[in-house]
Order: structure tokens, then sequence, then C-alpha cells
């Protein structure tokens, strides 16, 4: 399993379209998901991961081979997220309708990407700790990257996201136990 | 939200969206360089071919050389009549200006020669030179021109033999020789075939007179120069290399020793033989009947 590298390279150097439709396949939820965890919003989430999708058809930029094919897509994922979030942050406004309506989307998606129940509960919880707590914890823990693959998407030494990572752990543990929850079951 | 195939949709259709386009842009630009490259490519040349200088080399001689005969003329003209008139003060070039007292020096001299000749040389072998023509030809036409006068005659003979020698053909000068203290003018109205060569008296060269190495004169400094056994007062110059405009025999004579010398018979050319009458019948004949 080469995490859609072989697929890539298929679309990209052959013209083979099947291979770009099983990256999507592949990547969309947890994309999604994590772009959510930077823009605090699924819908929005949802754009700029096919935005993303869209930069690797056309452009098609070339992998460095540093690292594996997930975390060179998610590291496009945030650059786009953080363009946009420089476009239109000022702009972005929910109203209490669609926020609703998001949050009922976001669970859906959620529920198909966590299967497990406890992911749920975590990641449900996460939604409340800071951005940047969100992603860390998101990459290590959901997404099953190491520290160095979460660096590299995130732009930040190994050094940091341990740090950061640390305190996304402490601030997630209290904000389980405000809810109620046993933190060292999990 | 979208499934994945959805999405997959959507990608896929922007991607392909996206390709068109820049098909089209590219299209574009080719359409618009191909377009340009031409008129740069000209405009380069022609650029190139400025900077070098070649138009102007190209444009010089032509210009330089007809107009320098025609400021001449107007300088000769000018100078003419300002001896004329006595006036010196005539409105002409600053070309003119800086000529005009050689040129009045050589139009005194070209106006009594002419006076005494009556005007016998025909500077134009075509017969059709115009007034201007027979101006500056009598304004060179001078048994001891001016040396500035000479020098740009001689420029104007180098160029014209070194350039373009049959464009400037028609700008003959007079030749002249002196002889026992008797001018010689060429003279082609003489009938040369009546005279006969007697003695060899020398090249052309060793005479004073007007000659140069150039076709813009008659007779030329190797060419080799007789008396005649009928009349003292004809000379017969042999061209040592026959120029076919003027004949391999130029005939000399003085304006003021023209008794008993034979002219040529001009309408010879016109009178018409009985053959060619016959003949000239019987085409009539079959033509109209």
């Amino acid at each position: 399993m080469d995490n859609g590298a072989s697929s890539y390279r298929r679309f990209r150097d052959n013209g083979d379209e099947s291979g770009l439709v099983e990256i999507i396949r592949d990547y969309k939820d947890g994309l999604i998901l994590y772009l959510t965890s930077i823009v605090g919003n699924i819908q929005t989430a949802e754009e700029l991961a096919e935005e993303t999708f869209v930069l690797l058809g056309t452009k098609k930029p070339r992998d460095k081979g540093g690292s594996s094919f997930k975390t060179w897509l998610y590291t496009i994922g945030r650059n786009v997220a953080i363009d946009y979030l420089r476009k239109y942050r000022k702009r972005t406004f929910v109203t209490l309708e669609d926020s609703a309506e998001l949050v009922s989307e976001e669970e859906e998606i959620e529920s198909a990407y966590l299967r497990k129940e406890q992911q749920l509960t975590v990641h449900r919880a996460m939604r409340k700790l800071s951005p940047e707590y969100q992603q860390v914890l998101w990459l290590i823990y959901f997404e099953e990257l190491s520290n160095k693959e979460a660096a590299r998407i995130m732009r930040k030494s190994v050094r940091s996201v341990e740090s950061l990572l640390y305190r996304a752990r402490k601030s997630l543990k209290a904000q389980l136990e405000k809810e109620g929850f046993d933190y060292e079951k999990l | 939200m979208k499934n994945y195939e959805e999405m997959a949709r959507d990608v896929l259709s922007r991607v392909s969206e996206y390709e068109s386009e820049q098909k089209l842009k590219r299209a574009r630009i080719t359409r618009i360089a191909a377009a340009a490259t031409p008129v740069c490519a000209a405009a380069v040349i022609g650029a190139g071919i400025w900077a070098s200088g070649a138009l102007m080399h190209a444009e010089k001689p032509a210009v330089s050389e007809d107009s320098g005969i025609i400021s001449e003329t107007v300088t000769v003209t000018e100078s003419s009549k300002s001896a004329n008139t006595g006036s010196s003060s005539a409105a002409v070039t600053e070309k003119t200006t800086r000529r005009k007292e050689q040129e009045e020096a050589t139009v005194a001299t070209s106006e009594e020669e002419s006076a005494r000749a009556g005007a016998p040389w025909k500077p134009d072998p075509d017969k059709e030179a115009d007034k201007t023509n027979e101006e500056v030809t009598a304004s060179e036409e001078t048994s001891e021109p001016a040396e500035q006068t000479e020098a740009e005659t001689q420029a104007n003979s180098d160029e014209t033999t070194a350039a373009a020698g049959e464009h400037y053909l028609w700008c003959i000068f007079c030749s002249t020789i002196e002889w026992n203290g008797i001018t010689y003018n060429d003279n082609a109205e003489l009938d040369v075939s009546v005279y006969t060569q007697d003695k060899y008296i020398g090249k052309v060269s060793d005479f004073k007179g007007t000659y140069k190495d150039s076709v813009n004169y008659i007779i030329n400094p190797d060419d080799s120069v007789y008396t005649t056994k009928e009349n003292q007062y004809v000379l017969l110059v042999v061209k040592s290399e026959p120029y076919p405009f003027y004949g391999s025999v130029i005939a000399m004579t003085n304006p003021e020793y023209l008794n008993g010398v034979v002219p040529k018979n001009d309408n010879t050319d016109d009178q018409v033989s009985e053959d060619e009458v016959v003949e000239y019948n019987g085409v009539l004949n079959g033509i109209l009947f």
C-alpha cells in the first residue's frame, strides 16, 4: 500500500482519471475533517478539499518524495485552507440555522469516517479546543501520522509539535473530564 | 455533503475546463506570436540595414552624381550671367559662391572660344542633349581649364568609369590639342574617310590640350596623332582603344582654318537605294494584294 502515490502517478503521467478518482475516494473524508479543524466549518472544509483535488488535477505538482503521499496531500490541503483564511477570514460568518445544519453534516461525516464510538466522543470534545490543538490531535490520533509527519504538515518543528501535542492532550483531558468522560479509559 | 463520486465528477469537470482554457490561451498566444514575429523581424532587419548604412550607400552615388552635375550646371549658368551682366552678386548656393571665381575664369575662356569656333562641336552624340547639357559641355570646354575644375572633372570621370560607365556617357567634354601654335578641336562633322594619314607626330599626351583617360573625352592620352596628306589644318587622332561610340579615328580641326575641309554628309542615312525601294514595293504589294 503506497497511500495513493501510485494512483496519483498514474493520473499525472498517463492522464488516467481513475487515479484521481481513487485518491478522492480514499482521502476525501479525512481531509475534510482535518480542514474543518483549521477553518472551523465543514462546508468550507469540503469546498477546500475539492479545491485541493482540483489543484492536484490541474497543476499536477510533483511529490518531492520526502514524505508519504498522505502527508503531502494534507500539506497541500492545509496551504489551500490557510490561503482561504487569509482571503476570507473577515467575511466569514455563519447564521444560526446554517450552524445547526453544518453540525449535523459534520456528525454524518464523523460517523462515516470514525467507526469507533470512543473516537466519536473524543472528536466531539476536540471541537471545543483551539484550532492548533484540534489539528495536532487529529493528525496524530485519528490520521495516525507520526510527530515528524504532523510537523511537516503543520510547518512546525518536531519539537514544537511535541510540545503542542502535550498541551492539546492536557486540554482535551480537561474537556472530557468536564463532560463526565473518564479520560484514562480512552 | 457530496459523496466521493459527486466530488470526483466535479473535480474532473473543473480539471477539463481548466485544460480547455489553457489550450485556448496557448492558441491565442501562438496566433499573436505568429502575427508579431514577422513584423518584429522586419523591423529588426530594417533597423539593421539602416544602422549599417547600406541604404545610404545605395542612394548616395545616384544623388551625389546627378546633383553634382546639376549644381555644376547651375553654377555655370549663374556664372555666365554674372560675367555677361557684370554683376557678381548672383544668388546661388554656397557651393556656387565658393566656385564662382574659378568658374568665371573658365566661362570667359569658354565664351571666347565659342565665339571663334561658332560652336562646331557636338557634345551629345544622340543629338538630343538639352540646353543644360550644352552649357555644361561649354563650361568644361577650355583649353586650359582651372585646376579645381579639372580636378572635379577628373573626379567625375573616375566616378563614371568606376561606377557605371555608360550612365554618364551623355556628358562628353570637348577635347583639344595644340600643335604648331594652333589649337585643334575634335570635329565630329568632318568626313574622316576623305583624309589619309600622313606623318605620325606623337601621342596625344605629348601635346598640350584638354583630354583625359576617360570615356567622357573623345581623345585620350594614349591615342596617336597623325597629319593628313589632304589638309595641313586637319589632324587625325587614331584611338588606341577604339570606343564604338566615337569611332576609331577622330578628326581635329581649328575653327579658323576650315577652308577646304570636307564635312560629313548627314543625309546619307536618309537616302534610300534602288534595291531597297524595289524590296519595299514588293513587300507592299504582298500586303495589299
